[in-house]
């Protein structure tokens, strides 16, 4: 947890409650950056970096179903969190992950944090390297020799979905994405010789 | 020592660069002196009539731990980001690229595989694309946000460009970089090179750090802010 930094972005007109979720975030010794927006609107919309966390007010979510919708999609793994300030309709419940309470103590409000933290480390981080199947070392091949996904699909008589698929898959095994660099994988790993390459 | 979180402007500037050095490069890109004496962060941006905050949050930014609020800068402050931003531009390409390109030149003494000859020839595909990037913004999009904070309404409606359009620019190069530490680590044979080696993949790491940094100081503070003054101004 340490070591991984979090993006969060707080939607909170009230400065009391805003301050009082920055303090609390600091006290806890999260490795974050928080970003400040007054409403859920274009720039939010528009951000390029990756957020794990959104803290949104109850009261500025209200008609913003399109735009939950469009922010939720882009950032399929992130975490709604809301302060609650009085008793909140339950339809809240289902854009929020976890509705706190303003008078939740500083330690449920911090576990609950860590624990959504700790969850995502466990799904998206895969440290075991794994090996290409026969399958997705022939498509390697191809992209290696700079076929297009459309035409390593007619060549293996497979669905270019298929090829994005493996191309997906090949990436993730890898660690590598460019095709300059899927060559010089496959060059070390003896997949293609050198000297077919710079033929 | 207690390590310092969160960068206020009260403390001596001496001690923020022990605590974190990388402070003393970002002091340089915006212009502050390195005679920094006993002063006070604070004073010493009064020195150059910088507002301290911004200094602040880029810092803390650099340094992983910041809050950043779009709203809170003033057509002055973004004016000195951008010169903060072409800086940080000029220290990639005349310092930090071709530092990186001579340890990978130098790896190749070490380790005469052809595959560490390829990785040469990707690192610098890669530099093509970074500096095509920074020329983007050095002579097309930094142009248009001064024209923006220096009010010039009419030259803007004769620059074909917005803020919009350069939100959605953005390449994606970064994930080159991630290939080429993959590679290195994972990847390539070591053979008598693990020094210099280990060098480029700490030098890889810092340098993505300066640019995921560059980047969310673009998408996060200058892109909201300055659309929102281009609205002001000509209402796009």
């Amino acid at each position: 947890m340490a070591n991984k930094k979090i993006n969060i972005v707080i939607i909170e007109p009230s400065s009391i409650i805003r301050e009082g979720i920055l303090s609390l975030l600091k006290k806890s010794g999260f490795y974050f950056e928080a970003f400040l927006f007054d409403e859920i609107d274009k720039p939010l919309i528009n951000l390029n970096t990756k957020i794990d966390f959104f803290i949104v007010a109850p009261i500025k979510v209200y008609n913003k179903e399109e735009d939950i919708k469009i922010l939720k999609r882009k950032f399929p793994s992130s975490i709604w969190l809301s302060f609650a300030t009085t008793i909140f309709e339950s339809n809240l419940l289902t854009t929020f992950d976890k509705v706190f309470s303003i008078y939740d103590s500083h330690e449920t409000i911090s576990n609950t944090i860590s624990d959504f933290i700790l969850n995502e480390n466990q799904t998206t981080k895969n440290f075991v390297q794994e090996f290409l199947s026969s399958r997705e070392i022939d498509v390697l091949k191809l992209v290696v020799a700079g076929l297009s996904n459309k035409e390593i699909a007619e060549k293996l008589f497979i669905s270019t979905h298929t090829v994005i698929s493996h191309r997906k898959n090949i990436s993730k095994k890898t660690g590598i994405k460019s095709q300059s660099g899927l060559t010089i994988y496959a060059i070390a790993n003896k997949i293609v010789n050198l000297d077919d390459y710079s033929k | 020592m207690k390590k310092i979180n969160f960068i206020e402007s009260n403390i001596k500037a001496s001690d923020l660069i022990f605590e974190f050095p990388t402070s003393l490069l970002l002091m340089e890109h915006f212009g502050i002196s390195f005679q920094i004496h006993n002063k006070t962060i604070q004073e010493l941006c009064d020195e150059i009539d910088l507002n301290s905050n911004v200094f602040i949050t880029i810092v803390n930014m650099y340094n992983k731990n910041a809050i950043i609020n779009s709203n809170l800068y003033s057509k002055k402050d973004l004016i000195r980001i951008i010169s903060f931003l072409k800086n940080s531009h000029k220290y990639y390409e005349n310092e930090k690229y071709p530092e990186i390109k001579k340890s990978i030149d130098s790896l190749y003494n070490y380790n005469r595989l052809p595959e560490i000859k390829l990785i040469g020839k990707f690192f610098d595909e890669y530099f093509e694309e970074v500096k095509e990037h920074l020329n983007y913004e050095n002579d097309i999009a930094f142009p248009y946000f001064d024209m923006i904070l220096n009010n010039k309404s009419d030259s803007l409606f004769k620059y074909n460009f917005s803020v919009k359009e350069y939100s959605e620019h953005h390449s994606d190069i970064e994930y080159k970089l991630e290939d080429l530490k993959e590679l290195l680590l994972n990847h390539i044979p070591i053979q008598n090179d693990r020094l210099i080696r280990r060098n480029i993949i700490f030098s890889l790491y810092d340098l993505q750090h300066h640019l995921n940094v560059h980047s969310e100081i673009e998408d996060h503070i200058l892109v909201p802010a300055i659309a929102k003054f281009e609205k002001e101004l000509i209402g796009k």
